[in-house]
């Protein structure tokens, strides 16, 4: 849809917050089991946003929405810290330390469950995107605006829902992460980035393709750890995200249009 | 169908384009045109939508790269030359849809054209805007030479395209569709403005659907169908010519052209 | 841009004569303006490519960093002198610029943007690990404790941007780069080297930002890398230009004085995160509300204001 969501970073922690808000909390919810709520929550708030904010601008030149979703992403993530502190929180399950083991290769529990229920919501997503009635509204509106309008579409509904999805799954990234990771107010930051290149080199638009733009950044992103050393391996993701963008912009496995 | 072939031309053409090819990803746009101008000389390029005109004009200005082939300003290759050297040899054009710069003034518009073009580089600013000035006057778009560009009219704009062409001083000029949507009594004021153009020395290649507009001005005409070359001659002639009609209209009318001419 | 040239020097001549503010502000407020200073010198350079140029470059706290690391490297490591130390600094950022400038200004759009803002947390990551650098942990400089010479200096700096960009904007190079802002395929046509011209701007950009970040690197004698290169500059930058009015010519520094001030006002009153709150709400406004910032206003005056035009133009970019 031609939105760069600079929030999206901030979406991730929120509903890494809203896991652990559950789970602390006085129903001790697994994050696995808080995923749908999560999702539902940052829905709202993100076609919220989206329908009476940054809908405003979308027709504005692309630095407008750019510059948008990155005040909104400090608004979100400064509230966050005055709502909660800076503490740092994380989340330690009976099974936290667990993992199973497929002959030489030892894989944590948390791990594969995350892989598995990522995996999951990609091709959900997809299908939706291809199946369904407003998935398909989505990817006209996307090709056309006006002529999507024309055919009856609503397209401030549209865009909204857009992100309102983009806003749930982030959601449940970040339901999946607070497992694995600290949770601050400012961890959106490492994941927005990481998100961009993943997305680019998947090609932009291109659902599946973020998949494997996930699996090869993930590969890349290790091997640069062993080879350069840790505190490397984010040059090196940046340096192929570069070159990606110089040789071969819509992705590794997308199709240049036209 | 005779086009005079590059070694029989006594005279160096002012732009000739040579068995270009153009492709798009599985289109060819252009396939294997010879096609040149003389200098000075007004030549008009006509064909159904789709046949490959502006691809054409665009590998001329240098804006599009041929697949094969060459292209050659007098006796230059700019085949492979960037498409501001071309310019700066003078190489000008229009575009179909115009690009006009926004939001500065009409006359800053047209002293883009002379701060750079064919002389830009060996003359002040202060001379490149009297230039410019000139070329307003000329165009008839000094009333508005203080107005955003944005606020001109469809004609004004056309107009500002042409200005802007004409400030880079050049030897040759490529029109594409500058006739579209305006009322007769304008194109006919822009007929005159380019024949008087044409009258100063500057070699005109003119892509154009409105006929009156076209024959009204060249003095030859060539054809494209498809990407390809099929007619080329004096306006009277390609018009009547049956391969003409039978591309515009269909076989049926070309059967009915020849016999009502027999 | 006549109404704007008597605005222009109205405000040089401000800035100039605020030379001799120092000895009468005690060094809480000497502090507050060289900082000043040295955002709207930001500014200002990142209007040479974003405003003029019209690409948005997200990256360019990256010679801010660049910049500041030269001159520590130079005076901490070679024992170089300060003035060695910002020429060093101003040569690499304007290097770095062209090195970089060659691939990346062919992108257009989101890939810039993305780009430039990769190219500036690369440079980041990629400084925190050099040992000759400080390794992460930052570098030292000598200290100067005389603060009148940096608030000079930072002063001196942004003069000049303002002088540059004046003088780019009245001659062929600064139409230049607006035709290559309005229609670059236009600009192209009609004789304009784009490329070059470009990475030109990027690196007049870069020098001047390269320029503060040394004398911003001496002036506090500790720099580390999450501190320079930060990329909330880079967002400052971009909305002081925007607020100010991209594309003229000292847009920029009324935009960060603006700015500057709220900041100032807000950090009196409370704890700083709800100043980021505003901050942005602010940014929220301006983007949706002022697309040529506040310059057609302070030149135009209040005959500037036409409601119809402002409400024909949000609808032309709302959905």
């Amino acid at each position: 849809m031609n939105v760069i969501n600079i929030a999206h970073g901030a979406f991730i922690m929120l509903g890494a917050y809203i896991s652990y808000w559950l789970f602390v909390g006085p129903m001790h919810l697994d994050p696995f089991l808080s995923i749908p709520l999560s999702m539902i929550v940052l829905f709202v708030l993100a076609y919220l946003i989206q329908r009476f904010i940054v809908n405003q601008v979308i027709r504005a030149p692309m630095l407008a929405t750019f510059l948008l979703t990155f005040a909104l992403s400090i608004v979100i993530a400064n509230l966050a810290q005055v709502y909660w502190t800076s503490d740092i929180r994380s989340i330690t399950t009976n099974y936290s330390g667990s993992s199973i083991e497929f002959g030489p290769i030892t894989i944590p529990w948390i791990r594969l469950w995350t892989l598995i229920i990522a995996v999951a919501l990609t091709f959900a997503l997809q299908a939706f995107m291809t199946r369904s009635k407003i998935g398909r509204a989505i990817r006209a509106t996307s090709m056309d605006v006006d002529a999507a309008r024309l055919s009856g579409v609503s397209v401030a509904h549209i865009y909204a829902l857009t992100l309102g999805i983009g806003g749930a799954l982030a959601a449940a990234a970040g339901s999946l992460v607070s497992l694995s990771y600290a949770i601050t107010p400012t961890m959106g930051d490492s994941f927005v980035v990481r998100a961009f290149v993943v997305s680019v080199l998947g090609g932009l638009g291109n659902v599946t393709g973020a998949l494997i733009g996930g699996l090869v950044y993930g590969v890349i992103e290790a091997f640069g750890a062993l080879f350069f050393g840790e505190g490397y391996k984010d040059v090196v993701a940046l340096v192929v995200l570069l070159l990606v963008i110089l040789f071969r912009p819509y992705g590794l496995v997308g199709r240049a249009t036209a | 169908m005779s086009a005079l072939s590059a070694e029989q031309t006594p005279v160096t053409s002012a732009i000739s384009v040579r068995d270009v090819v153009v492709r798009f990803g599985g289109l060819t746009a252009v396939n294997g045109v010879t096609l040149s101008a003389a200098p000075g000389e007004i030549l008009g390029l006509i064909g159904p939508n789709g046949a490959g005109k502006t691809t054409l004009l665009s590998v001329m200005s240098g804006t599009q790269r041929a697949a094969q082939g060459t292209v050659t300003v007098g006796d230059v290759d700019i085949t492979h030359i960037p498409t501001y050297r071309i310019a700066r040899l003078g190489v000008a054009r229009t575009f179909q849809v115009v690009k006009p710069f926004a939001n500065l003034t009409v006359r800053e518009n047209v002293a883009v054209g002379a701060l750079y073009g064919r002389h830009g580089t060996d003359r002040s600013s202060r001379a490149a805007f009297a230039a410019a000035d000139m070329v307003l006057e000329r165009v008839g778009l000094a009333p508005e030479a203080r107005r955003q560009a944005s606020e001109l009219t469809l004609a004004g704009r056309k107009r500002l395209e042409i200005a802007k062409a004409l400030a880079t001083d050049p030897q040759v000029l490529l029109l594409d569709e500058v006739m579209a949507g305006l009322t007769p009594h304008e194109t006919d004021r822009a007929m005159e403005l380019l024949r008087g153009v044409n009258a100063s020395g500057v070699t005109l290649v003119v892509v154009e659907h409105v006929m009156r507009a076209i024959m009204g001005i060249s003095q030859r005409v060539a054809v494209l169908h498809q990407g390809r070359l099929i007619a080329q001659g004096l306006p009277q002639s390609v018009v009547a010519d049956p391969l003409v009609i039978e591309a515009y209209l269909g076989t049926r009318y070309a059967r009915n052209a020849s016999h009502s001419d027999a | 841009m006549q109404p704007g040239r008597r605005f222009s020097y109205a405000v040089l001549a401000l800035l100039a004569l605020s030379a001799l503010l120092p000895t009468h502000l005690n060094g809480n407020w000497v502090h507050v303006l060289t900082l000043f200073f040295m955002m709207s010198s930001l500014a200002q350079a990142w209007n040479l490519i974003g405003g003029f140029a019209g690409y948005p470059s997200f990256g360019n706290v990256t010679f801010f960093g660049t910049g500041a690391y030269a001159c520590a490297y130079a005076m901490n490591a070679l024992h170089w002198p300060f003035v060695s130390g910002l020429l060093l600094a101003i040569a690499v950022a304007a290097l770095f610029a062209a090195v970089a400038g060659w691939p990346i200004l062919r992108l257009r759009g989101h890939y810039f943007a993305i780009a430039t803002l990769s190219i500036a947390i690369g440079t980041q990551a990629f400084v925190a690990e050099l040992p000759p650098l400080g390794k992460g942990s930052g570098m030292t400089l000598p200290i100067n404790s005389n603060f009148h010479f940096f608030y000079w200096l930072m002063l001196g700096i942004l003069i000049a941007s303002i002088v540059l960009t004046a003088a780019i904007a009245q001659t062929r190079f600064g139409y230049a780069l607006v035709a290559i802002r309005e229609n670059e395929e236009a600009a192209t046509v009609l004789g304009i080297n784009a490329a070059t011209t470009k990475v030109l701007a990027w690196m007049l950009s870069a020098a001047i930002t390269g320029a503060a970040g040394a004398t911003y690197a001496y002036w506090t004698s500790f720099i580390d890398p999450p501190t320079v290169f930060d990329l909330n500059f880079n967002v400052l930058m971009i909305i002081m230009t925007l607020l100010g009015g991209a594309g003229s010519i000292v847009g920029p520094t009324i935009g960060s004085f603006i700015l500057s001030a709220i900041g100032e006002y807000l950090g009196a009153l409370s704890v700083s995160p709800w100043h980021s709150v505003v901050l942005g709400a602010i940014i929220v406004v301006i983007v949706i509300v002022l697309p040529r910032g506040l310059m057609p206003y302070l030149t135009g005056g209040i005959r500037a204001f036409n409601l119809n035009a402002l409400r024909m133009q949000l609808r032309a970019s709302r959905i």
